[in-house]
């Protein structure tokens, strides 16, 4: 990433302000801005988010009608919050981003967004040659010369590591498999966590192994290789078709690192195994031998990470292959016959492999990776902080979280197992209840066990269930603004303000009003919050006023007549609806949500940031998804293309 | 540039904390039978140092609608009790009142004039021990440089030694630890169960029969062939710069697994820790539910004295909450709505939405909660002692919010208080202002009481440090 400017104040504030940042003078810090405001106007003063919003902006726009964001700094609205106590990021080379009060301090976000348009689009240097051959990958996609008006922000920075840590999750499929265990070990439930700065906990960059975690690794690799020697059938597993310590060695380090072992590595944990009996001292040393290396191995680097150690942007090796796909796919080791397939190169070529990445997607352990993508990007764990008002709602209750999240997880499994895409994800009529959510969706239903069912027009897809709807609430009311920012970010990649800009005099609430009404009052027309809630985020949340803050319908609010009629401006325009299905309806025919999918879908397969040099692969996804193909075909594209198969995605 | 002048630390004897003084209520019995290596075994005077932040901003009357102050003391000063009495119902620091004669409370500290731009949350939150630009504007925003425990664990620990880095509460995934920084761009993870803290700091083995020498050698063999490993590994050729941090890293981890299995492993008691209480909030994850933030800082709070009683660590950092704070206090026994609502004054994460007509005085109440919990730091520090003084004369704990005020989110007037004297070093009973200075000031005046020498203490800004600080 880069800063093309040096960020200056360029937010508008209506008053007094003595420096808006029009011209060259300094930078003025975050307080300056504050300390205006606060000198302009006497009091009840909201500093708020600056017009800037949109798909507008300082973007590039490329010759086939896509926008692309490259970095931070070229963007006047990036955030998907609206705070207080910001100012707008500017530029030292005396270009204006898009709401920067240009000379008057009056310049408005199309404007500057016009002129960032002409002079980048010149300056595109990314692709040529418009969608047909960018929609003809690998994949032999033949969606052809579908149009894509969408906007996309590429400010990732991939490490491109040559050393993935396998996350929790991973290292206890792994040590269950590795282990023949009956079940996963459930011990790194407890392993210290990771910083996370990208979207997806997979993320290359968040994966390290700090002194907590070699701690965690320590105690979790002696309790399991204790576990395996004081159990006779387990061990019996475990050693199964060896017959000495080199043999065990091979074979066990063979699975453990995912490729056979060097002469080295050989002698090396050989010579550990024999030392056993000293270290260990049970009396018996094959047994002793076995946990030795058991725990040395769960210990080692080259099972901790998941390696690329080939020649920068050459085909990864079969092996390494296997294991990405592998870990990507089942969160595990790779099957002895996946390995087999390694050894016998059926993995380096294109023809091997995707036969055996078809295999992977079609077993059912796949489903756990589009639920976890999907809970991921929707951030059902979130759930978990969901409280109601118990007067309000008394029949909400702590008890139900739990099934919001499996529900959910059931709901994903559906769209993955039943070959859905983007339209089923927003649309399918699917959900499923058992006795204690069935209510709250005006069903019935026996036992805790949870029930498909099919629910009518007023609720398609993911967004109208419970899940989505209670965890967007406060404890008594809708959250609009919450739930308008969530699909905005999460579902259109659209990139909201935190800039601050205008001070706008706010009336008192009436205690009358709906809660659209306070919402608009405080957001709407004539508001600071006039530019990003009127266009952008208030329409998508009111679409959804007649679900209430635990999820159930409702017909009035306060004694007025709920209204979710609105408005949103997508890229290619603004368009009415009159409820949430409508909305979603338009969302699922967007080219931007398709695209804003396939870039999340990216980054979650490829378990790194997304730069301009995936816009390709992204954007032929994106065809791919707006022609009705589903995840698993969306999943098998890019898991076939350089992006995934070769080192560093393959040139850049 | 101001230079802070030589303070030489009062020597302490050898031998270190003795345990309570007489107080039954003794958490830990500190430093039984040192090893040998221990910073305490070595005829030093180790101090140690734990910054705590806390988020949202506190009531400090910096902003238009509220204009009265509800945290700062009321005149600049010497602090005693008696006075700082006077004013605990009104303003919270007053609640610290037991202990005017071991605080520092500035005023007049901001972040550095970057002219930065973006989410005020996630940039407060990285400058708050960096005092360095951030890279990136929201929940992409990290550091340009390392935090200051990163500085001082190495200074005193040897380089890649690893600071004790902790949290309290849920993390809502947004933007959770932005604390502390090994390096520019990278966050250190924060652990937030205080009984896997525990674990960490005491060896505990599963196996039974404890650590047994056997045992302790087998440890090391397994290490050494990790090391093995690692090494070659880094000598391959065709490495990142990034591959080889990300290597070096858990190199240096093994290395201070082993240090600590070595040096703490048989020495290192849990004396009179509420064991019960750690593992309730291991219990099914109790600790990152709404509702036990506080408990867990409390907990985190003794257990960063374990370890610096256990030579595990010699500064230590502690996160309480997430950028977008989303705990439910109660407040006169109702369930508030989320702190980070509460905060901004209105029913959203931003600046606009419904107001919240209770949300300045619910504010005002988390302020107090949240500084009756630094209180109990304070009780329980000043309770583990030696015959030459208590934790709170062989270090400090610097609280302090990577916002100055709730819906200000101002930059200016951050709050700071400092408990303990850093050995000497920290000027004490006394309310200061530090005259409209950048952070990267009073870190560097931390990093020098913390122990690191002098002559390497200004690593954070432009160097300088902050006399009025000093004793």
């Amino acid at each position: 990433m880069r800063w093309i400017g040096r960020p200056t104040l360029g937010g508008k504030i209506e008053g007094q302000l003595p420096n808006n940042g029009s011209d060259a003078s300094p930078p003025l810090p975050t307080h300056a801005v504050e300390d205006a405001s606060r000198a302009a106007f006497g009091r009840r003063a909201l500093l708020c988010g600056d017009d800037s919003f949109g798909w507008g902006g300082f973007m590039r726009r490329l010759a086939w009608g896509i926008t692309v964001i490259t970095a931070v700094g070229d963007v006047a609205c990036v955030n998907d919050q609206v705070l207080v106590g910001d100012s707008v990021a500017g530029s030292e080379d005396g270009e204006a981003p898009a709401g920067e009060a240009s000379e008057g301090g009056e310049a408005s976000a199309g404007e500057a967004g016009d002129d960032a348009e002409s002079s980048a689009t010149a300056s595109a240097g990314t692709g040529s040659g418009g969608l047909d051959s960018l929609s003809s990958g690998e994949s032999g996609a033949d969606e052809g010369d579908l149009p894509l008006d969408v906007h996309l922000a590429f400010e990732g920075m991939p490490t491109y590591s040559r050393f993935v840590r396998l996350t929790h999750d991973q290292w206890d499929s792994a040590a269950r498999d590795l282990l023949r265990l009956e079940a996963a070990p459930g011990v790194a439930a407890a392993f210290s966590g990771d910083g996370r700065n990208g979207r997806f906990s997979n993320n290359e960059k968040d994966l390290s192994v700090s002194n907590a975690l070699a701690f965690d690794y320590q105690q979790a690799a002696e309790t399991l290789a204790a576990q395996v020697a004081d159990n006779p059938e387990g061990l019996a597993r475990v050693v199964a078709g060896t017959a000495d310590g080199d043999s065990f060695v091979a074979q066990f380090g063979r699975r453990a690192f995912r490729r056979p072992l060097t002469p080295t590595e050989l002698e090396r944990f050989t010579n550990l195994f024999e030392r056993g009996a000293e270290l260990v001292g049970s009396g018996d040393e094959f047994v002793d031998g076995v946990r030795l290396v058991i725990e040395s191995m769960l210990q080692s680097p080259h099972f901790v990470y998941r390696t690329e150690l080939g020649p920068e942007d050459a085909r990864l090796s079969g092996y390494e292959l296997a294991t990405k796909v592998s870990m990507l796919l089942h969160q595990t080791i790779p099957s002895d016959a996946m390995l087999d397939a390694a050894d016998a190169g059926e993995l380096d070529s294109r023809p091997g492999y995707e036969l055996h990445v078809r295999q992977l997607l079609e077993a059912p352990q796949t489903v756990r990776a589009a639920q976890d993508f999907h809970g991921e990007l929707f951030h059902i764990d979130r759930y978990q902080q969901i409280t109601k008002d118990p007067e309000a709602f008394p029949t909400f209750n702590e008890a139900l979280i739990p099934f919001l999240r499996s529900a959910d997880l059931l709901f994903f499994e559906h769209v993955f197992a039943d070959d859905l895409g983007v339209r089923g994800l927003l649309l399918s009529s699917r959900a499923y209840v058992n006795e204690a959510t069935a209510p709250f969706y005006g069903l019935s239903a026996v036992g805790p066990d949870f029930q498909a069912v099919e629910l009518d027009d007023a609720r398609p897809g993911y967004f109208t269930r419970l899940g989505f709807l209670a965890s967007h609430a406060t404890m008594v009311d809708p959250n609009p603004i919450d739930r308008g920012r969530r699909l905005n970010t999460d579902v259109l990649c659209s990139s909201l303000s935190p800039v601050p800009g205008h001070v706008t005099l706010v009336p008192p609430p009436d205690p009358t009003w709906t809660n659209r009404q306070r919402v608009e009052a405080f957001t709407g027309e004539g508001t600071c919050g006039a530019g990003c809630h009127t266009q952008y985020i208030n329409p998508l949340g009111f679409a959804f006023e007649n679900f209430d803050a635990v999820g159930v319908l409702r017909e009035t609010d306060n004694g007025r007549a709920v209204d979710t009629q609105s408005t949103y401006t997508f890229p290619d325009g603004p368009q009415s609806f009159a409820n949430a299905p409508e909305l979603l309806e338009l969302i699922a025919e967007s080219h931007q949500a398709h695209a804003c999918y396939a870039k999340h879908l990216a980054e979650y397969m490829l378990a790194r940031d997304i730069t301009e040099g995936d816009l390709v692969q992204t954007l032929e996804l994106a065809s791919q998804s707006l022609a009705d193909r589903s995840l698993q075909d969306l999943m098998f594209t890019l898991l076939s293309s350089p992006a995934f198969t070769t080192r560093n995605g393959g040139p850049q | 540039m101001t230079r802070l002048r030589h303070l030489k630390p009062p020597m302490l004897r050898r031998r270190a904390f003795l345990g309570s003084a007489g107080l039954a209520t003794i958490g830990l019995p500190f430093l039984e039978g040192l090893p040998e290596r221990s910073a305490w075994a070595q005829g030093n005077t180790p101090t140690f140092g734990l910054f705590i932040a806390t988020m949202l901003g506190v009531v400090q009357g910096d902003w238009p609608d509220e204009p009265d102050d509800r945290f700062w003391p009321t005149e600049l000063g010497p602090l005693t009790t008696d006075s700082m009495r006077a004013f605990a119902d009104e303003r919270c620091t007053g609640l610290l009142a037991d202990y005017a004669d071991r605080l520092l409370i500035i005023r007049g500290v901001n972040y550095p004039p970057f002219g930065i731009s973006g989410d005020s949350h996630a940039l407060g939150l990285v400058q708050c021990l960096t005092a360095a630009e951030p890279v990136g504007i929201t929940h992409d925003a990290t550091s340009s440089a390392p935090s200051v425990d990163t500085f001082i664990a190495d200074a005193l620990m040897g380089p890649g030694s690893e600071p004790l880095t902790l949290y309290a509460g849920a993390k809502g995934g947004f933007i959770n630890e932005r604390l502390s920084f090994s390096a520019a761009g990278v966050v250190r993870s924060a652990e937030g169960n205080p009984y896997a803290v525990y674990r960490q700091l005491m060896g505990l083995s599963s196996t039974p029969g404890g650590l047994s020498d056997r045992l302790l050698l087998r440890r090391k063999s397994v290490n050494d062939v990790v090391h093995e490993e690692l090494n070659e590994l880094l000598g391959r050729s065709e490495l990142s710069q990034a591959d080889r941090i990300r290597l070096e890293q858990h190199f240096d981890a093994i290395r201070n697994l082993e240090q600590r299995i070595t040096d703490m492993a048989t020495s290192c008691s849990d004396g009179k820790l509420d064991l019960e209480a750690l593992e309730a909030l291991n219990e099914g994850n109790a600790f990152r539910a709404n509702g036990t933030i506080e408990e867990v800082a409390k907990l985190q709070f003794e257990l960063a004295a374990l370890a610096f009683a256990c030579n595990a660590a010699r500064v230590a950092t502690l996160q309480i909450g997430d950028a977008y704070e989303q705990t439910r206090y109660i407040i006169d026994g109702a369930v508030t709505t989320s702190f980070s609502h509460i905060s901004h004054r209105v029913a959203s994460d931003s600046s606009i939405g419904p107001p919240i007509p209770e949300a300045l005085e619910w504010h005002t109440a988390i302020d107090r909660i949240r500084m009756e919990s630094f209180r109990h730091l304070l009780d329980r520090w000043s309770e583990y002692t030696t015959e030459a003084g208590s934790l709170l004369d062989h270090g400090f704990a610097m609280w302090t919010n990577t916002l100055a005020g709730g819906p200000s989110h101002s930059f200016r007037n951050l709050p700071y208080i400092i408990a303990g004297s850093g050995g000497g070093v920290l000027r004490q009973g006394s309310y200061i202002d530090a005259g409209d200075v950048s952070n990267d000031r009073l870190l560097n005046t931390l990093m020098y009481a913390n122990g690191v020498p002098m002559a390497e203490a200004g690593r954070l800004g432009t160097g300088e440090f902050l006399d009025l600080m000093l004793a």
